[in-house]
C-alpha cells in the first residue's frame, strides 16, 4: 500500500515537472545557433545547408527542407550520402530578407576600403551594432531637429549616414562561387561554424543573452528586455490598481469582530469572482477601457493612444481580475490572526484604525504581503485578456518609445505570454528553431513559479510573532 | 417560569455599577431580561450560571463590547459610579478605559510582555521611557507577577505559559488605574496551581478596584468573591452575599445549580 502510494506520488511529482524540464530542454536546444552544414546527397549534389524543423507533412509524406545557402528554402527528394560541419562556413540572420550562409570573402566599410581574413571576421562582428546606433543616434538628432538649418544640416548627415550604410557590406559565397552581398546594418546575428559538437551547446546561454539585450525588432523578435520590462510593469502595476485595493477591502471587511451581512457577502463573493476566467475580464476590459474609457480619452486629447489600449487598460483589466485572488487570500491571512487580541485591544479603548495598525498588522503583514503576491501570480499568469486590451504582437505596430525600457501607459505594449502564443517572425524563422518563443514562455512559467512560491511561503508562515 | 430577582445591597455600601431593567435582545432573541443590580465599590463579585445564562453579556454591558456586535438592542440602564454607560453621546473609548478586561482564553496581544501591559498607555499616545516601565512595574507588582517576569519583560508574550499570561493579561487590564476590572472566565484554561496563582493576583487588586468575576468554577466562586449573582437564561435569579447564596439560597434553581443537579 505504501509503495503504491510512493508511486503515485512520484508519478504525479514527474507528471507535474515534466512540462517544465521539457520547456527548459527546447528552450536550451532552440538556443543552439543553426549550423551550416555539407550535405552530399545520393545523385551527387553538393549542397551548404541548414536544417529545418519538420512539421506533420514532412514527417508523413517523409520529405526534410534545408535552408540553402541563398535563403531559399528546399526539398530533399533524395537521400543525404553524408553531412558534415563547414568550420569556415558564416550563417547571417538579418531583418531585410531571410538567412543567408557561405563563407566570408570580403568586407566593404561605409569608408570605402575592403577588409579581408580576420579583419573582416572581426567587422563583421562588431559592425552592425555600432551602424544600427549610429542610425538610431541620427534618426534622433533629425527628429529633435528644429525647422530651419539646422534640419537641412540633419538631413544631410542623415543622408551621408544612409550612402554609407549602403556601401557597408559583407560577402559571402557559397559552394558554387555565388558571392553574396549583405547590408551590415541589417544583420541582426551573425555566427561561424562549430568545428565541435559542443561549440552551439556551449554558444547558447551567449545567444540568450543577446538576444534578451539587443534592440527590439520585428523580423527576428529579438530585443526581450522591453516584453520582460513591459510584462514586469503590467504585472507590478495591477497589483496596485487591484491588490492594495483588495487588501485594503479585506481589512475594512475583517475589522469589526462580527461582520454585517455585507461584509459576509463580499467574502463569498472573492472566492466565486477568483474562479473567473481571464478571458471574460478581457471581454469586459475591451468594452469598457479600450471602447469606452480609451475611446473618450482619445477624443479629449485628440490622439489615437488610447483607443489601442496599453499597460495601463493591461494592468487594470489583470487587477480587476487578480483583486478576488487578494482579496480571498487576504481574508484568509487576517482570519488567521488571534480574533481574540483584536477584543483586547477593543476593551483597552483601541479605535478600529489602532487595532488594525497595533495588533492586525503587525500579526497579518506576511500574511497579506503573500496574498498580494498570490494576486501578481495570478495577474502574471494571463495572456488571453491583454490581447483584447491592447497587447502588440509584434514592435512593428508600435511607437519606438513604448518599445523601450520603460514602457508608456498607452500605445499598445508587449507581453512574454503573447510573444509566445503569437510570435511576429517569419515562419521561417521558427522553422529553424527560432528560440524567442521559449525562451519568453521559460521566463514567463520561472516569473510564475516564484511568484507563486514567495506566496505560499508567505501565507504558510503564517501570524507573526513578534516580540 | 423564574421570578423576580433577589438582590439585596448591603446597608452603608457604595454603589459603583448600577443595573436598572437592563435588557439586552439579539436578533429578536433576549440576551438579558430585566436586570436590577447594583454592584458595590472595591468587592470582588462573581457572575455563576450555566453557559447561555448571560454573565458575558452582562460583562460587556459595562465595558460596551457588546457594540461590535451587531443588531443588538439594549434598553434600561448601566451606570458606572453614577455615569450612564450607554446612550445617546456617552463616549465610550473613554469609558472602555474606565474599565480592564481579562478574557477567558489566555490569548495575549502581538508583542512582548512589556508592550503587552504597556498597552493601554500606548493607546493614550505615551511614549517608551523611564515613566512608561515604572508604571508596566507598578502594574506588574499589583498582580505579584513583577519578580517571575521582569527578566521576560521583552520577550513575546505569546511563548508564555497560559497561567503567566494570565497575570500579563491582568496586570495590563490593570495599567492605566481603572475603576472597575472585569474578569471572564480567566481561570478557565488553567490548571490548579495557575490558578491559585491568578486568584491571589485577584484578591490583591480588590479593596482598591471592584472586580467582576464571569465564573463556571464553583469553588472558585465559593471562595474568591464577597458577592455571587447567579443568572439563568439571561436573568438575574438571586444576588447576595457568598456564604448566604451558597449556603442558604434563597430561590430553588440556585439551589439545584449550585448543587450540581443542572448546568
Amino acid at each position: 500500500m505504501r509503495r503504491a502510494g510512493t508511486f503515485l506520488l512520484l508519478t504525479v511529482i514527474v507528471l507535474l515537472l515534466l512540462p517544465l524540464l521539457s520547456l527548459g530542454w527546447t528552450t536550451l536546444s532552440r538556443l543552439r545557433p543553426p549550423q551550416p552544414r555539407l550535405l552530399v546527397l545520393d545523385d551527387g549534389r553538393r549542397i551548404l545547408a541548414a536544417e529545418l524543423d519538420r512539421d506533420l507533412e514532412d514527417r508523413r509524406e517523409g520529405t526534410r527542407r534545408v535552408l540553402q545557402a541563398d535563403g531559399s528554402v528546399g526539398f530533399l527528394g533524395s537521400a543525404t550520402v553524408s553531412a558534415m560541419t563547414v568550420p569556415e562556413a558564416w550563417f547571417v540572420r538579418r531583418d531585410d530578407g531571410p538567412p543567408v550562409m557561405g563563407r566570408l570573402v570580403g568586407l566593404a566599410t561605409g569608408a570605402g576600403d575592403t577588409l579581408r581574413g580576420e579583419a573582416a571576421e572581426t567587422a563583421l562582428r562588431e559592425m552592425p551594432e555600432r551602424i544600427r546606433e549610429d542610425k538610431t543616434r541620427m534618426a534622433r538628432e533629425v527628429r529633435s531637429a528644429a525647422p530651419g538649418a539646422a534640419f537641412g544640416r540633419a538631413m544631410r548627415q542623415w543622408e551621408l549616414l544612409r550612402v554609407a550604410d549602403d556601401r557597408a557590406l559583407a560577402f559571402l559565397e557559397d559552394l558554387d562561387g555565388v558571392r553574396r552581398p549583405v547590408r551590415l546594418s541589417a544583420i541582426r546575428e551573425s555566427w561561424k561554424a562549430s568545428s565541435s559538437a559542443l561549440g552551439p551547446w556551449l554558444a547558447a546561454p551567449i545567444r540568450a543573452w543577446t538576444l534578451f539585450l539587443e534592440d527590439p525588432d520585428p523580423w527576428s523578435g529579438g530585443g526581450l528586455f522591453p516584453v520582460v520590462s513591459a510584462t514586469l510593469a503590467t504585472v507590478f502595476l495591477s497589483g496596485l490598481l487591484g491588490g492594495i485595493p483588495a487588501i485594503l477591502a479585506a481589512l475594512r471587511i475583517s475589522e469589526r469582530t462580527s461582520p454585517g451581512r455585507g461584509a459576509r457577502w463580499i467574502r463569498r463573493g472573492s472566492a466565486w469572482f477568483a474562479a473567473v476566467p481571464g478571458v471574460v475580464w478581457g471581454t469586459i476590459g475591451a468594452g469598457v477601457l479600450v471602447g469606452g474609457a480609451g475611446d473618450r480619452l482619445d477624443r479629449l486629447f485628440g490622439d489615437h493612444a488610447w483607443r489601442n489600449g496599453g499597460v495601463l487598460w493591461g494592468a487594470v483589466t489583470l487587477g480587476a481580475l487578480s483583486a478576488p485572488t487578494t482579496l480571498s487570500a487576504a481574508l484568509r491571512a487576517i482570519d488567521r490572526t488571534p480574533r481574540l487580541a483584536r477584543e483586547i485591544a477593543r476593551s483597552c479603548g483601541a479605535t478600529r484604525w489602532q487595532v488594525l495598525r497595533l495588533v492586525v498588522l503587525p500579526q497579518a503583514s506576511r500574511g497579506l504581503a503573500g496574498a498580494w503576491v498570490s494576486g501578481l501570480a495570478r495577474a502574471a499568469g494571463e495572456t488571453a485578456p491583454l490581447l483584447m486590451v491592447g497587447a502588440a504582437r509584434s514592435v512593428g505596430g508600435m511607437s519606438t518609445e513604448s518599445v523601450h525600457w520603460f514602457p508608456r501607459l498607452s500605445g499598445g505594449f508587449l507581453h512574454l505570454g503573447v510573444l509566445a502564443c503569437d510570435p511576429p517572425w517569419p515562419a521561417l524563422e521558427a522553422e529553424l528553431g527560432h528560440p524567442l518563443a521559449f525562451l519568453s514562455l521559460s521566463l514567463l512559467a520561472a516569473l510564475c513559479v516564484a511568484l507563486e512560491l514567495v506566496a505560499t511561503r508567505l501565507l504558510r508562515q503564517g501570524p507573526r510573532r513578534s516580540a | 417560569m423564574i421570578p423576580p430577582a433577589i438582590h439585596p445591597g448591603e446597608p452603608g455600601e457604595a454603589v459603583h455599577v448600577e443595573f436598572r431593567g437592563w435588557t439586552v435582545r439579539h436578533r429578536a432573541r433576549d440576551l438579558l431580561r430585566w436586570i436590577d443590580l447594583s454592584l458595590p465599590r472595591g468587592r470582588i463579585v462573581a457572575l455563576v450560571g450555566p453557559a447561555g445564562s448571560g454573565k458575558s453579556v452582562l460583562l460587556s454591558s459595562i465595558n460596551r463590547m457588546l457594540d461590535d456586535l451587531p443588531d443588538v438592542e439594549t434598553e434600561g440602564t448601566v451606570l458606572l459610579g453614577g455615569d450612564p454607560l450607554w446612550g445617546r453621546g456617552v463616549d465610550d473609548l473613554s469609558l472602555k478605559r474606565r474599565t480592564g478586561t481579562v478574557f477567558r482564553h489566555a490569548a495575549v496581544l502581538p508583542g512582548s510582555v512589556h508592550r503587552n501591559v504597556a498597552f493601554p498607555l500606548l493607546l493614550d499616545g505615551w511614549r517608551p521611557g523611564a515613566r512608561l516601565d515604572e508604571a508596566v512595574e507598578a502594574s506588574l507588582r499589583s498582580v505579584g507577577a513583577w519578580e517571575r517576569l521582569r527578566d521576560l519583560l521583552h520577550r513575546p508574550a505569546s511563548e508564555l505559559r497560559a497561567g503567566m499570561r494570565q497575570l500579563v493579561n491582568l496586570a495590563r487590564a490593570l495599567t492605566g488605574s481603572p475603576e472597575i476590572v472585569l474578569l471572564d472566565e480567566p481561570c478557565a484554561d488553567l490548571d490548579p496551581r495557575e490558578t491559585e496563582i491568578v486568584e491571589r493576583a485577584i484578591l490583591a487588586i480588590s479593596g482598591s478596584t471592584t472586580v467582576v468575576l464571569s465564573t463556571h468554577n464553583l469553588a472558585q466562586a465559593s471562595r474568591l468573591p464577597h458577592r455571587v449573582a447567579f443568572l439563568l437564561d439571561g436573568k438575574l435569579v438571586e444576588y447576595g452575599p457568598t456564604d448566604r447564596v451558597f449556603q442558604r439560597p434563597i430561590r430553588a434553581s440556585t439551589e439545584d445549580y449550585l448543587s450540581g443537579r443542572f448546568g
